[in-house]
């Protein structure tokens, strides 16, 4: 049922500290998103052993850590935020070296994969450009034929072409319902499109888990011109641009004239709940308050308007 | 089930030789503990030499290498993403594999060294042969101070801190880990090699040069200095690889 | 079977891809009983997330368009001709209504809509 269970895994690093609890559905694509520095690469990190963890529980497949290292490092790969391995090497010694350290490594799936990115073998990878990176680290953890997936930011600086290649590489991959896959991104069309779950981090909580399609019916963005009291205290989050407002509600009743109502998209959601700032200077601060405060909770007019 | 291996001794070797020391991290970390190891290497030829133990130098290679292993192993401790981190064995196995293959690299930094020394003996007795006119290869053990004018041990002593030094900053700068490891059992072997080959070609006796040594003041600075910065990096080190084999439990 | 998809429309995926695949058993483009693709095949062909493919499957399934056989798969059902004319009629009759409003709120004659449908059905 989960491919990753996390239970109150804690972090402190002085100024920033985690305590995330979340559950990771197998068989699904599940997105992860949050302001830079809400905690998401120390998540992924943490998950991977790669950072460590005051205290909490992971089970990786319904199996924890201590007793399963070896299975469980052969069948939990990642993209991290940058290269985990010697960039000075060429793609060609990498290979090898991936080869001897992962006995299932796919040889034949890396070729492949080689060739549909056009990365050459023979450059070494520090030479590479950020995006070409990227997908050199998305090929290597593929060809470790993994179960669990787990991407930090894999299409950043990707270009439009290939960050297509990469999102149907991760559907490839979700073909076997077995797999698992965990995806932190601001590319948030790409979550709106393939995600099947969203989960949202804030100051290293987890404020969201929930199924895309259903937190989006349960939201509704209306643009309208002048802020009437009933959006005011209907709100979840406000924007102001030169042309009016728009503010996202869980009312899905609020209609009128003059208002336009749609459900919104994960990148709106995003952006009227996670943003702290005032979009336009022109009046006062709009402040959007924290979203687990507001889902589900009736805002009581938390905005100084 | 399937069956999931583990990589092979090899593939661990492998790993090590490839893995960019700075990827492992903190760059502070790398120079503390080469000079954990250097300087821990020269204070042990300092100790020795002011107590004259003549037996002594030949257990030294070993002793320093057991140092050299701690240091190893804490440097793979780094807390950054990393292949040799991510490599699906057991802590115990990995520490394991490590030993064997630092045996290995031992007796492979063992034959580079005798190669070394071979060398640097040949080349000696030239500039030597050049600067006197006559090719020494024997000399009677006196007591007399030899040709060098480095037979002053305040001399010997700067060449010796110089090569020890040079040594460092050469090595903190090499990436490939292994490489670097092996190379950093070279810079005591050779000051030793240069002590014993120095005394061989010059007929001063090693006893004599070592408590020549002893008696210097600035060997006893060089010899406090050494100890307790080698001291301190082998106690941080130490607590920190202590820390890393506490297995997580989450 | 052929879907295409407006990201930009405002309707939920699942809904759009409802639409076409009911459209084409509607108009027989798609004949009762032929194979659809799996829900993660879906998914991957039209690059949407598993759940949503299989929330448009679960819908037409539950609508009477669609029928799955436990591992052998999704397949078009059979649908009643009144099932089917009375979703074919219920657009149209939805369409025209919104006809009629816009009529009224910019005060088109009545006349002249009968007018413009003649026009329009006989060519």
């Amino acid at each position: 049922m989960y491919g990753l269970e996390i239970q109150n895994l804690a972090v402190d690093f002085g100024k920033f500290k985690m305590n995330a609890t979340v559950n990771i559905r197998r068989g699904c694509i599940t997105g992860l998103i949050g302001r830079n520095g809400a905690g998401k690469s120390t998540l992924i990190k943490t998950i991977m052993r790669q950072q460590d963890a005051l205290s909490g529980k992971i089970l990786y497949d319904g199996k924890p850590f201590k007793g399963n290292e070896v299975e469980i490092l052969n069948k939990i790969a990642c993209v991290f935020d940058i290269p985990h391995f010697n960039t000075q090497l060429k793609p060609k010694s990498l290979f090898k070296l991936c080869k001897s350290i992962y006995p299932q490594f796919d040889a034949e799936l890396y070729e492949r994969l080689m060739k549909k990115f056009n990365l050459p073998s023979d450059v070494r990878v520090n030479k590479f450009s950020f995006g070409m990176q990227r997908k050199y680290c998305l090929i290597l953890a593929l060809c470790q034929k993994p179960d669990i997936l787990l991407l930090d930011e894999p299409t950043s600086g990707v270009d439009p072409y290939d960050r297509n290649n990469v999102v149907e590489l991760i559907q490839e991959f979700m073909m076997d319902e077995s797999h698992t896959v965990l995806f932190s991104t601001h590319i948030t069309e790409d979550l709106d499109r393939i995600a099947d779950y969203i989960v949202i981090m804030q100051d290293g909580v987890i404020t969201l888990d929930e199924e895309k399609e259903s937190i989006c019916e349960n939201y509704r963005l209306i643009q309208c011109a002048e802020l009437t009291d009933e959006l005011k205290k209907e709100a979840v989050g406000i924007q102001k641009s030169m042309f009016g407002y728009t503010v996202l509600t869980k009312n899905k009743q609020i209609s009128g004239e003059g208002l336009q109502v749609k459900v919104p998209t994960v990148e709106e959601l995003f952006v009227h709940t996670l943003g702290n700032e005032v979009s336009d200077s022109a009046n006062g601060r709009y402040m959007n308050g924290s979203f687990g405060a507001n889902f589900g909770a009736d805002s009581d007019d938390p905005f100084n308007l | 089930m399937k069956n999931i291996k583990s990589p092979t001794l090899w593939g661990y070797i492998r790993c090590c030789f490839t893995e960019n020391a700075y990827n492992q991290g903190n760059r502070s970390y790398v120079l503390q503990d080469n000079c954990a190891a250097i300087f821990s290497g020269m204070f042990y030829i300092f100790l020795v030499g002011s107590f004259g133990q003549e037996a002594m130098p030949l257990l030294m290679p070993f002793l320093w290498i057991m140092v050299m292993a701690l240091s190893i192993m804490i440097l793979q401790i780094q807390r950054k993403p990393s292949l040799y981190n991510l490599m699906p064995m057991r802590t115990g196995k990995k520490m394991v594999y490590f030993f064997i293959s630092l045996l290995f690299m031992t007796v492979v930094a063992s034959v580079i060294i005798a190669a070394v020394m071979i060398v640097f003996a040949i080349i000696l007795a030239i500039i030597l042969a050049i600067a006197t006119g006559q090719w020494i290869l024997v000399a009677e053990e006196t007591a007399a101070s030899g040709i060098f004018p480095c037979a002053e041990s305040y001399g010997l002593v700067i060449f010796i801190a110089l090569i020890a030094l040079g040594s460092v900053l050469i090595i903190a700068f090499i990436k490939r880990r292994l490489l670097r490891d092996t190379l950093m059992f070279l810079p005591p072997l050779v000051i030793f090699a240069a002590l014993e080959i120095f005394t061989d070609l010059t007929g001063v006796s090693r006893r004599l040069l070592y408590v020549e040594l002893g008696a210097s003041p600035f060997c006893w600075i060089l010899l406090t200095v050494t100890g307790v910065v080698g001291g301190i990096c082998i106690i941080a080190g130490i607590v920190r690889f202590v820390l890393y084999l506490r297995t997580k439990d989450y | 079977m052929h879907i295409a998809l407006n990201y930009r429309s405002g309707q939920p995926i699942y809904e759009q891809i409802e639409y076409q695949i009911r459209s084409q058993i509607l108009c027989g483009a798609l004949k009762a009983g032929e194979p659809l693709p799996s829900i993660r095949a879906l998914a991957k062909g039209l690059q949407v997330g598993i759940i949503t493919a299989k929330r448009a499957y679960d819908d037409l399934c539950a609508e009477g368009f669609l029928y799955s056989v436990k591992g052998k798969g999704i397949f078009v059902a059979e649908v009643e001709k009144d099932v089917m004319n009375a979703y074919k009629t219920e657009k149209i009759v939805n369409m025209l209504k919104e006809i009629k409003v816009y009529a009224e709120e910019h005060g088109v004659d009545f006349k002249l809509l009968e007018e413009l449908c003649k026009q329009i059905l006989g060519e």
